[in-house]
């Protein structure tokens, strides 16, 4: 595939090579059966989108049935006799109790376009502001409700569930057995509509009533569901109530509450090691090597990775995260750095995680640029903005990112709209790209 | 919609679809590095202008929308699996030597052309696929003309710096 070129400096031009490269691919795609590529388009139906479910007594009942042939127990087993005789043991199991519980929002991941994930997991939300989080962890903001949650009444939990070529499940009833509430899955919607079949998984946020739960419990997910233990299990604790309640302007009749932060108030000064710059999130620097043994690539011919491995961003201090190049080498080196769900990181004027679009025009001026989310069937030129509305600004060959959002039931509205993840990177990666060069 | 305008629009479609898949489908071999990943991506790009035909049909460029479509798609299938491999890590540890060993039998090329911001590598797609003129590549990537002679300016020098190359492309036009 190389040349030499005039000058005899040997590598050949690169036009040649990609000449080449080219050349290999079109041929690799000849042979495209279009008629048969036709068809299944002109056969595809329009993806179906969760609705508001509420189980009915005769459906659980069946799904309940359906759920004690399929799959193990859980709960505690209690050994009652505890005599010396030759008996045998006698176990009592904890009799289970249904948890109320009302399906919100369930999408295929590929219409998150959040990435497809392969693994379990669960979340939760106790308020607004966590369910906003909720969201934009699966990779943008979320439209989980359009009628918004009542958190004195209700709490929100989200599952991810790794999926088969069948019809989609969902979860359909909870149990609650001890200290474990426990999900069943059954089919969700209507099947006659017809199934898209893909393997990414789904994301279900489901509201459970907080009067059927204990003020502690551990939320399970069955064990046909892959994934680890820590993937499957999340510890909830209602006691623990939200230090930054979040207070919905739209719902509150007390003119005298502000429900708006002044703009001087979501700056804060940075602190020591948490500083936000053009070259780096804290510690972690563009250009910087990391450890390979922490790295994930992509796929294992990938140039690109991600480090650490696995997701840290539900930690109760997150720290930034780096997108790395040359993963496959020994010096795997950061092209971009994240971070989310952590306010303590700032740049030298207090931008941070949570700071207003407001403010961020009032620090950056003209220098901002904001690009609204098109979505990912209509793209931007430009600054690219395909998952989530974002504002960047550049500093010669660096660029920082800040996505934006208004929340999970409001639209875009830049009067409300705060930063939810950051990102610096070289400034022809600012905005969704994830370029890694 | 009139019977006779449905079918009339639905043969359009027919005959789009006809003219443009298989160049489609060869960019998306080209962004995700995989043929049969490029064939799914190019059907689920079409798929969206089939739901919005009767808005499509209209425009000046269809064919340039559906490649933007399909361009994004591919960003978001790298995305899927980026984090599919940090998910899967979590289950298995990663095969070090397994990973440095298909490295090491790829093209450096490739290697080199899927690490470019997706634009670039988008526009060095179009460019050297299917022979796009700057100005159709502005069309695509909802850009100006510069814009595209600044990505191909950088990916030209970009993959030439890395793989020991000359390029023919010369100075930023910006």
């Amino acid at each position: 595939m190389t040349s030499t070129d005039d000058t005899g400096t040997g590598g050949g031009r690169i036009e040649d090579r990609l000449q080449a490269a080219a050349a290999e691919v079109r041929a690799t795609s000849d042979g495209v059966d279009t008629e048969a590529a036709l068809a299944a388009v002109l056969r595809q139906r329009a993806p179906r989108r969760a609705t508001p479910y509420v189980l009915g007594a005769a459906a659980a009942v069946a799904v309940l049935a359906l759920t004690a042939a399929l799959w193990p127990r859980g709960g505690h087993d209690v050994v009652a006799d505890q005599s010396t005789t030759t008996a045998p043991p006698t176990t009592t199991v904890t009799p289970s109790t249904e948890v109320t519980s009302e399906l919100v929002a369930g999408e295929y991941q590929s219409e998150l376009a959040a990435g497809s994930l392969s693994y379990a997991g669960v979340s939760d939300a106790l308020d607004d502001q966590a369910a906003a989080m909720l969201g934009s962890r699966y990779g943008q903001s979320l439209p989980i409700v359009d009628h918004g949650f009542d958190f004195d009444r209700w709490i929100v939990v989200g599952l991810t569930v790794p999926v088969d070529q069948a019809c989609p499940d969902g979860p359909t009833r909870f149990d609650r057995r001890g200290d474990e509430v426990t999900p069943t899955f059954g089919p969700v919607g209507d099947p006659s509509r017809g199934c898209l079949t893909d393997t990414a998984p789904r994301t279900f946020f489901v509201q459970l009533l907080r009067s059927d739960l204990p003020e502690q419990f551990t939320l399970v997910l069955p064990s046909p569901q892959s994934g680890s233990t820590q993937e499957r299990t999340l510890r909830i604790d209602l006691s623990a109530a939200s230090a930054t309640a979040f207070v919905d302007p739209t719902k509150t009749t007390d003119t005298t509450t502000t429900t708006t932060p002044e703009a001087p108030s979501d700056l804060e000064p940075p602190v020591a090691g948490r500083e936000i710059s053009f070259e780096a999130i804290g510690d972690l620097r563009l250009g910087q090597v990391v450890p390979r043994e922490r790295v994930s690539t992509i796929g294992p011919d990938s140039e690109c990775g991600y480090w650490p491995d696995g997701e840290v961003e539900h930690r109760a201090d997150p720290p930034p995260t780096a997108l790395v190049g040359r993963a496959n080498t020994s010096q795997p080196t950061v092209s971009a750095v994240y971070l989310r769900n952590n306010p303590s990181y700032r740049t030298a004027s207090g931008v941070g995680i949570g700071t207003s679009l407001t403010s961020l025009a009032r620090v950056y001026g003209d220098r901002l640029v904001v690009d609204q989310a098109d979505g990912w069937d209509r793209p931007t030129g430009g600054l690219l903005a395909s998952y989530q509305t974002v504002a960047a600004v550049r500093d010669g060959d660096r660029a920082i990112t800040y996505s934006l959002t208004s929340g999970p039931s409001r639209p875009w509205d830049p009067a409300t709209a705060t930063v939810d993840s950051i990102k610096v990177s070289a400034a022809d990666f600012w905005g969704d790209d994830e370029g890694c060069a | 919609m009139s019977i006779v305008s449905a079918v009339t629009d639905l043969r359009s479609f027919e005959q789009f679809f006809r003219d443009e898949y298989s160049s489609i489908v060869t960019l998306c071999a080209w962004l995700t590095g995989d043929r049969t990943t490029g064939e799914d991506l190019a059907q689920e790009a079409f798929g969206t202008v089939h739901r919005r035909w009767g808005e499509v049909s209209t425009y000046d460029r269809p064919g340039a929308y559906a490649r933007r479509i399909a361009i994004n798609l591919c960003s978001n299938e790298r995305r899927r699996r980026g984090r599919e491999r940090r998910a899967l890590l979590r289950v298995e540890p990663p095969d070090t030597a397994e990973h440095l060993r298909v490295a090491a039998g790829q093209d450096p090329l490739w290697v080199e052309v899927a690490a470019l911001p997706v634009q670039q590598r988008a526009a060095i797609g179009l460019r050297y696929l299917e022979d796009r003129s700057t100005d159709e590549i502005a069309a695509v990537l909802d850009c100006s003309p510069a814009t595209v002679r600044v990505h191909l300016h950088r990916a030209h020098r970009r993959l030439a710096e890395r793989l020991g190359c000359t390029t023919d492309d010369e100075g930023d036009p910006r």
